[in-house]
This record gives C-alpha cells, sequence and structure tokens, in this order.
C-alpha cells in the first residue's frame, strides 16, 4: 500500500533542483531530527546522515512506549464529609485541592518538558503536542489540574496509535466533557458545544457539515458527562437519563446514535481522513500541504484504518517532505525553541522554567489561547516575543538577571536629551518610570524564578557549564572564524545564509582582543575568560531571526 | 565592549527593504485615534444593551433576563448591563455611541471564521489578504511606514493588524519591550558592510521566511525606544483596575498620548464564549470590561490627544435569543457595537434589530459592521474608507 502511494508521489512532477531529488545528506537528516523530534547535535546529524535515512526514520519510529502513569499527590476528601463541613472551611479546602491540583499539572508539564530536552522519545512528544493542539481543553477552564493530566495521558497513549480510539476516548475525556459544556447537554436541554467543534476542528473541517447535524450530533452526545469520584483524575459518568435515545440523522445517515455510532460516521466521512492528513502534514512540514498531496495521505490514512505510524513513515520517506520550499523555512514554536536550544547547548534547565518561557512566549502547555489551539508559524513572532526570545536566552546562559532590569539608563538619557527632567513633565514621568521598574518585566521575572526554584531558591543563578565550549574545542577551530562556523553549526537548527557570519567574527575578535587572548586555541588557553565570550556568542546568535528558524 | 543591540540592528539592517521611514506623526488638528477592543467568544449582546421591554427578549431568557428594574435605562426599550455604570456615566455625557445588530450577510457561527470575517472586512477571510487595520495601516503610511503606527497591547494578536507590506508592532508590557543584558557600548557593528550573498535556490524557504523575520527584528529595533519613551512620559493620573484588560488600557493609552505617532491600538478581551452558567461568568465580564473602559475614558479626558481618541468595541458574533439548557446561550449572530470616546456623537444610531422576526433564531443583522468600519476609518483617522474596505459603505452618524 506504502509503496502504491510512494509511486505515486514520485511520480509527482517536482521543482527542478529541489532537494527533494538529492540524496541524502546532513541537511536532510538536521530537517527531519527537526520536525520529527526537537534537534540534535552536530554530532547526531553526522552519525545519523551516515547511517542513513530509513534507519533514522525506523529509529524515530520506534518508541519506548508511553510514559508511566502520574502518582498523584493530591487526595480528593470523601464528599460526604466535605459537605458536612461549615462553608468556610468546605470552600478553604476545596481551594486547597485545587491548588495542589494545579500544582501537580505544572509539575506534570515540567517532567514532560524535561524528557524533550533528554530526546529519549522525540518523535512520540512531538505526537503528543499535535494531539494537544488539536484535541483543545484548557486548564483555565476546566479548572482541574488532574483532568488536564489524565487527558495527556490519554493522548500519550494513543500518540503514535489510532486516531479513531482517541476520538472515541476523547468523547469520554473528562477534561474534554467540563471544556466544551457536554457535562451540561442533556436530552431536554441540548448544548451544542461540542458538538460542533468535534465536526469544525477535530474531525471534519469547516464546511464539511450543516447546522442540522451540529444540533443532531449534539442529541448523540447527550448524556455524556463527569462522575462524581474520588479518584484523582475523575471519571467519565453516562447518564442514561439524560441521553437522548432518539433517531438521528447525522450526515445523512441515521439511527439511534451516541457517541461511538457518532465516531463512527465521523471516520465513514472523506473529509475527515483529508483533515486529519492536512493538520498532520501542516504540523510536520509547517507548512499548508497542496491538495493532492493532502489527498493521497488521506487516502492511506484510511486504507490503515487510521493508523498514525503508517502515515509518518511515509511522510519521513516522501522527497517531497524535503523540499527546499519546507527546509529552514518554519518558525520554531515557543517549545521548539526552548527545548532544541537547551539541547544545541548541552544543558538541562529545569522543566518549569521551559514551561513558563514557552508559555511567556505565547504556548502555554494545558492552555490553549482557544478551542482551535496554537495558530504557529509566523503567528509566533512579533516584536515583542522576538525580544523575549533572546532575553529568555540571556536568561539560561546566566547573561540576563534580576539586577538589569532595575535600570533603563538608555531611557533616561533620552528623556535627559529632551531636556524633560527639568520640566515637571519630566519629573512626572520619572516618577512613572520609577514605580513601573518594580514590575519592569513581570514575564522575564516570572521564568527566572522558576529556573532559580531548581537550584535551590538561590538568589543569583548560577548557569550551568555548557557543553558547548568542550565540543567546539575538540573541533580544534582554526581561528576566529572557524570558531564562529563550528559555533552557528552546533547552536542553529538551519544552514544559516553566508552574510551571518562576518558580525560574528567581528564580535569574538574584537571581545577576544579586549581581553588579550590569542586566536589559537583560544577555547583551550582563554580559560574562563574564553567561556564568557563563547557564551556571549551563543546568545548573539541564539537572538538572531536565524534561530528562530528549524 | 560589545553591543548586542547595535549587533542585532546589524542583522535587522539586512531586512528586504530599507526603508526610509519619513516621521509621519498624527497631526492634532485633523487627526484622531482608534483604539479596536475586541471582545472574543462571542459577546451576549442581549446581555449587554438589553431590550427590557421586549416580551421576545423576557420570553427566551428564562434565567438570564434583567427586568426593567435591573437595567441601567437609556430610554423606553433599551438598557445597559446593570454592572456598566461607567458606560452609562459616558452615555450621559454623550459620547458613548451603540449601534444595535451589527453583522453581515450570511452569518456563519464558528468563532474562527465569523472572527476572520470581522478581521478582514471580508466574506472571504484570510483568503482576501490583509486584516482591515493591516489594510488601514498600509493606506495611511505609503511608502514609509513606522512599525509603531499600530500597536497590538497584550496577548492574542489578532488577524486584523496583519499586513504582508506594513507589519504591526506587538508590546506585551511596554516596560519590558527591550533586550536586556547588553554587553557593552561598541557601536562599531552596526554599520558593518554585508553581502546579501547565498541567493541560492536551495535555501529559498529559509530565505523567504529569514526576510520576514529580520523585518521584526528591524521593527522591535526601532520602535523598542520609543514606545517605552511614551509609557514613562504618561502621568500615571487614574487607578486602573488591576485586571488584564484594565493594564492594557492603560498602556494603550499610554502609547496614544505619547506623542510617538501610534494612530491605531488594538487589544482584545477573552472568556465571553458562555456556554454554560452564563450569568455570573458574563456580570463578571461586564464588570470588568465597564472598569477598565471608566478608567481609559478619564485618563484620556486630561489630554488633548486623550480627547482625539475614538474606542470601538466589538465581538465577533452575538449569542442565541433562546437561552440553552444549561443556563447559558450559544453562538448566535448579530450583536451591538459600542463606540465611546470625546468626539464621539452619542446616543443609538442605526436600526433595532426585530426580535418578533428571527434569522434561524438569532438577532438579525441591521447593520453592516462595515458601515461602521467605515465610519471611523473616515471620521476618526482620516482614512478613505474606500481604498480600505474596498468598497462604499454608507457612514453613520456617531462621528463629525
Amino acid at each position: 500500500m506504502q509503496a502504491l502511494l510512494l509511486t505515486a508521489l514520485a511520480l509527482a512532477p517536482l521543482q527542478g533542483g529541489d532537494a527533494a531529488t538529492s540524496p541524502w545528506s546532513p541537511r536532510k537528516a538536521e530537517h527531519l531530527l527537526n520536525r520529527a523530534g526537537f534537534g540534535a547535535s552536530t554530532a547526531e546529524v553526522q552519525r545519523w546522515t551516515e547511517a542513513g535515512q530509513a534507519a533514522l526514520v525506523e529509529h524515530l519510529l520506534t518508541s519506548a512506549g508511553p510514559t508511566p502513569a502520574w502518582e498523584y499527590e493530591a487526595r480528593i476528601p470523601d464528599f460526604d464529609s466535605v459537605r458536612a463541613m461549615e462553608q468556610e472551611k468546605r470552600v478553604r479546602l476545596i481551594q486547597q485541592v485545587r491548588q495542589q491540583m494545579t500544582r501537580e499539572a505544572i509539575d506534570f508539564v515540567a517532567e514532560w518538558l524535561e524528557g524533550m530536552v533528554r530526546g529519549e522519545d522525540p518523535l512520540r512528544d512531538r505526537m503528543r503536542l499535535f494531539w494537544h493542539g488539536l484535541f483543545t481543553s484548557a486548564q483555565t477552564t476546566v479548572k482541574r489540574g488532574d483532568y488536564m493530566i489524565r487527558q495527556a495521558e490519554l493522548i500519550d497513549r494513543h500518540a503514535l496509535g489510532n486516531y479513531g480510539d482517541l476520538l472515541r476516548e476523547m468523547l469520554e475525556d473528562p477534561a474534554m466533557l467540563v471544556y466544551l459544556d457536554n457535562i451540561s447537554n442533556r436530552r431536554r436541554k441540548p448544548n451544542e458545544n461540542l458538538a460542533r467543534e468535534v465536526m469544525e476542528l477535530f474531525s471534519l473541517g469547516e464546511g464539511h457539515y450543516t447546522e442540522e447535524d451540529v444540533r443532531e450530533a449534539a442529541r448523540a452526545l447527550t448524556g455524556y458527562g463527569v462522575g462524581r469520584s474520588q479518584e484523582p483524575g475523575g471519571s467519565f459518568q453516562f447518564l442514561a437519563r439524560d441521553h437522548d435515545f432518539g433517531r438521528k440523522t447525522i450526515l445523512g445517515q441515521s439511527g439511534r446514535f451516541d457517541a461511538d455510532d457518532l465516531v463512527e460516521v465521523l471516520l465513514a466521512q472523506d473529509a475527515c481522513a483529508e483533515w486529519i492528513a492536512g493538520r498532520l502534514l501542516e504540523w510536520f512540514e509547517g507548512a499548508e500541504p497542496a491538495a493532492d498531496r493532502r489527498a493521497a495521505y488521506a487516502a492511506l490514512l484510511r486504507r490503515s484504518n487510521y493508523e498514525v505510524l503508517p502515515v509518518l513513515r511515509a511522510l519521513f520517506m516522501d522527497p517531497a517532505f524535503y523540499s527546499d520550499d519546507l527546509i529552514g523555512a518554519r518558525i520554531q514554536s515557543p517549545v521548539d525553541f526552548m527545548v532544541g536550544s537547551a539541547r544545541r547547548l548541552g544543558i538541562t534547565p529545569v522543566g518549569e522554567f521551559l514551561g513558563v518561557s514557552a508559555s511567556v512566549l505565547g504556548e502555554r502547555i494545558f492552555d490553549p489561547p482557544n478551542v482551535k489551539g496554537w495558530e504557529g508559524g509566523m503567528a509566533w513572532i512579533n516584536t515583542s516575543s522576538l525580544m523575549m526570545r533572546g532575553n529568555l536566552t540571556g536568561v539560561v546562559l546566566g547573561l540576563v538577571d534580576l539586577g538589569d532590569l532595575g535600570v533603563d539608563e538608555e531611557l533616561d538619557a533620552m528623556m535627559a536629551d529632551e531636556g524633560m527632567e527639568a520640566s515637571m513633565e519630566g519629573m512626572q514621568a520619572m516618577e512613572g518610570a520609577d514605580r513601573r521598574r518594580a514590575q519592569i518585566a513581570p514575564d522575564l521575572v516570572r521564568a527566572m524564578r522558576a529556573l532559580r526554584s531548581g537550584m535551590g531558591g538561590r538568589r543569583r543563578f548560577t548557569p550551568p557549564a555548557t557543553q558547548l565550549r568542550r565540543t567546539l574545542a575538540l573541533r580544534r577551530p582554526a581561528g576566529d572564524e572557524e570558531l564562529v562556523e563550528q559555533a552557528l553549526e552546533e547552536l542553529l537548527a538551519i544552514v544559516p545564509p553566508l552574510e551571518t557570519r562576518a558580525p560574528l567574527v567581528a564580535f569574538l575578535r574584537q571581545a577576544r582582543e579586549a581581553e588579550g587572548l590569542p586566536e589559537e586555541a583560544f577555547l583551550v588557553r582563554g580559560g574562563q575568560r574564553a567561556e564568557a565570550i563563547l557564551r556571549q556568542l551563543a546568545h548573539l546568535i541564539l537572538s538572531l531571526p536565524e534561530a528562530q528558524l528549524g | 565592549m560589545f553591543d548586542r543591540r547595535s549587533f542585532l540592528s546589524a542583522s535587522a539592517a539586512l531586512a528586504a527593504s530599507p526603508w526610509a521611514r519619513a516621521v509621519r506623526l498624527a497631526d492634532p488638528e485633523t487627526d484622531g485615534t482608534l483604539v479596536v477592543l475586541q471582545l472574543s467568544g462571542g459577546n451576549d449582546g442581549l446581555s449587554t444593551v438589553i431590550p427590557f421591554a421586549d416580551p421576545a427578549y423576557q420570553r427566551a431568557r428564562g434565567t438570564l433576563r434583567f427586568g426593567p428594574q435591573e437595567v441601567l435605562r437609556l430610554d423606553g426599550r433599551r438598557g445597559l448591563h446593570p454592572a456598566l455604570q461607567g458606560l452609562r456615566r459616558i452615555w450621559d455625557a454623550g459620547h458613548l455611541a451603540i449601534v444595535e445588530g451589527c453583522g453581515y450577510p450570511e452569518p456563519v457561527r464558528s468563532h474562527f471564521k465569523a472572527l476572520e470575517i470581522w478581521h478582514t472586512a471580508s466574506p472571504r477571510g484570510r483568503a482576501a489578504g490583509d486584516g482591515w487595520l493591516g489594510g488601514t495601516n498600509r493606506a495611511l503610511q505609503g511608502e514609509s511606514p513606522r512599525p509603531e503606527f499600530l500597536v497590538h497591547v497584550g496577548g492574542n494578536a489578532p488577524y486584523s493588524i496583519h499586513s504582508a507590506t506594513h507589519p504591526a508592532s506587538s508590546v506585551q508590557s511596554p516596560t519590558a519591550y527591550r533586550w536586556f543584558g547588553e554587553t557593552g557600548g561598541a557601536q562599531g557593528l552596526a554599520q558593518c558592510e554585508h553581502e546579501m550573498g547565498d541567493e541560492d535556490q536551495r535555501h529559498r524557504g529559509r530565505d523567504r521566511a529569514l526576510a520576514q523575520l529580520r523585518q521584526v527584528l528591524a521593527d522591535a529595533e526601532e520602535s523598542s525606544l520609543r514606545i517605552r519613551a511614551a509609557a514613562a512620559r504618561h502621568p500615571e493620573r487614574v487607578e486602573y483596575p488591576r485586571t488584564a484588560i484594565g493594564a492594557q488600557l492603560h498602556d494603550a493609552a499610554a502609547i496614544l498620548c505619547g506623542g510617538v505617532g501610534t494612530r491605531i491600538v488594538s487589544t482584545v478581551m477573552g472568556g465571553f464564549d458562555t456556554h454554560a452558567n452564563q450569568r455570573n461568568t458574563h456580570d463578571r465580564l461586564m464588570r470588568d470590561l465597564d472598569a477598565a473602559l471608566a478608567a481609559f475614558y478619564e485618563d484620556l479626558s486630561a489630554s488633548e490627544a486623550g480627547r482625539k481618541v475614538t474606542l470601538v468595541v466589538f465581538s465577533e458574533f452575538g449569542r442565541r435569543v433562546q437561552q440553552n439548557g444549561s443556563a447559558g446561550t450559544d453562538h448566535g449572530k448579530a450583536g451591538p457595537m459600542l463606540v465611546l470616546g470625546h468626539g464621539v456623537r452619542g446616543g443609538f444610531h442605526g436600526r433595532t434589530p426585530d426580535l418578533a422576526s428571527l434569522d434561524e433564531g438569532d438577532v438579525p443583522f441591521t447593520t453592516d459592521f462595515r458601515s461602521v468600519y467605515a465610519t471611523l476609518l473616515e471620521g476618526s483617522l482620516g482614512a478613505s474608507s474606500e481604498a480600505v474596505l474596498g468598497q462604499a459603505w454608507p457612514r453613520l452618524g456617531f462621528l463629525g
């Protein structure tokens, strides 16, 4: 089957001279490692270039299986005893349990992110993020950290498995049922929120169903709710008295449908396979696929009965996946950027820092901006977030710390230039500026605190040694130019254009000469001063537009 | 020593077109400024501007109903949500305009499709190209755009500000709108000569993305100091509520009154998708919105620049007239837009929708929202609405 597909794809016309038609190369290996995982060191790229494409694809597709179940620390108090409490005590207890659950959700995400940095199961993690962005639920709405953990575990179980199974179980998932209001979808009082989003976002895409289909699907979902469970994670509950057992007509099919039947009706739609295949291709390729490729992958998805592994295998072997339009053209998501940068620097910041950083940059795991998930691509980048990416890299490297946030000399100088200090307006402005200094960069401060939390709460963050200096020293660069060349190779997920190098070489030379350090064997002979300069060089490189791509 | 900022300027200087950025500040004599506030999720218009005397309203809204004694009466038929006391004061001062029944033909109930239509002023959504504010940016700035002309404040920048040629700035918080941790003061590198080599087809995808990123970097560089200066200059006359929307409107006022040439600010308040147990949630949203708008309005009244500001509130759709079984409301169609500012002619504009003849259970639209856009473009920004919106729309009477 796959062979058939690949033949069909091979017959599709390709643009001339494209990477798609050229042999396996470090550039292609790194592309696959970026897209199917979270990037790799230059040594790994080299290793997989030699091992070959098929070996790398099989390696990526071989997963250790889902992460072991989360062991909750929080205990949900017995319902009857809570009911017996006086109001004030009860409210306090409930609040306490909620907070504990929220804490556990933060820890869960932190561990997940640390796993991404270690890179043990990259494709599974990448697919978990995909499904999390497709089957969205938001903790701010659900208000139960344990429900979010349970949903993440459901996704984990099916991350590389079967889409149909995932969809079916999602309709019995407590976080989902709360998030899209199905807990109040009852026979006599239908609520169509879940039914609509199932069709619009989780299976068919807009334009492939009618308003009548939404109403009828909502009837099929009546009575699907959440039970009162003392187990953390909650429980699904089907309430027969709230379910509408009558006949429904959905997308031309009629029957006494329930949620499972609805899933069967949806899976039988061509639009469903098209939608999921399109979303998958876009996720890995970073661009909307052409209609014919989407159709070919949709057909493969249908033939595999919605198993995703065959689709991923075909995609990673597909020459079109390695097109010059795609390689190096995707904007890294905040998680990609934070996790990938840590991996390339050879450091492992605490997961909570990675989580806070990603959320500051617009990707708060467990809290998508809306039911459609994260938009991705160029939407990640604006003037604020681009500067913030550089600032967070500075935090990781120990080059931006709380002490740096208190002063804004540049601004003061500018106001002095304008002669504003002397004026009344100037005085007011200074006071206003002073007041705000306390809260000058709340997001950055949050990230720094998270980083420090993993270091015994010390006031000044001591950056961990990077692997970078060792790695580069071993590569024995002949001089400044070669050192910059190699640092770019190690730190970027893409091959940079030629013009990126010159100003970096100028920086390195200037900084090195200012310290009176020799060009030859600079990294070895320069000691701590060389390390400091190298960190600055790394900070510059990771603040570049080039570092946002992968 | 070395300055990371000027180094990055060098990188930014590689942006595709090194535009000569001639300064075009707002002319305070003629030009106004505009704030576009989006209520995401679909605000329940019938619980915002309440047709309390309409029996059809009273019948459809069981537990969500507001009685004649509860609303802040505007006339014999309509009143504001009880929490909107600040807006009521602005109404009394004659500077709150309400346009009921705003919508468009063949309305859609998907959040995303509906938002695209509002953001692009076109039924084709993103397929139509730039957002309407991005298009305004292009029309007003021409060949020498400044990035702080159009600023989105806070998170979740909407598509409306998008322009392929005239990118907007996005400011999460003005004080943190900068590079931190610079390592020194050497300025030399900004003048470095760069060869634009590598015009290799092999890297065409990368180079397209890089060109966009470099433009954003250049815009960040250029607007960073000006935005922070504007915010620092802003006298703290008014206590804003400690909510996200409060902070956003504070920053919007600071930037607009800071004399850096910002003409348009966009900002978003979320949480309006009230499918279940709407009452508490929506009451809170109305309180937060009102407190922030009241502080904003008071802040603006203190300066000349502030009195040139017009603020418009919209949402992607109203909600179903009949409340649902979960004491909430599902996605609907038309809803009211609110416009306020010292130059706004208050009162009701447009036509009140007739709840006796609904559109599939929804409020039918009586005013195309593009008429409101056109009025704002011409009356507040001095832009040609036809150039921005692609066709002429009848203007309403709330400005000029």
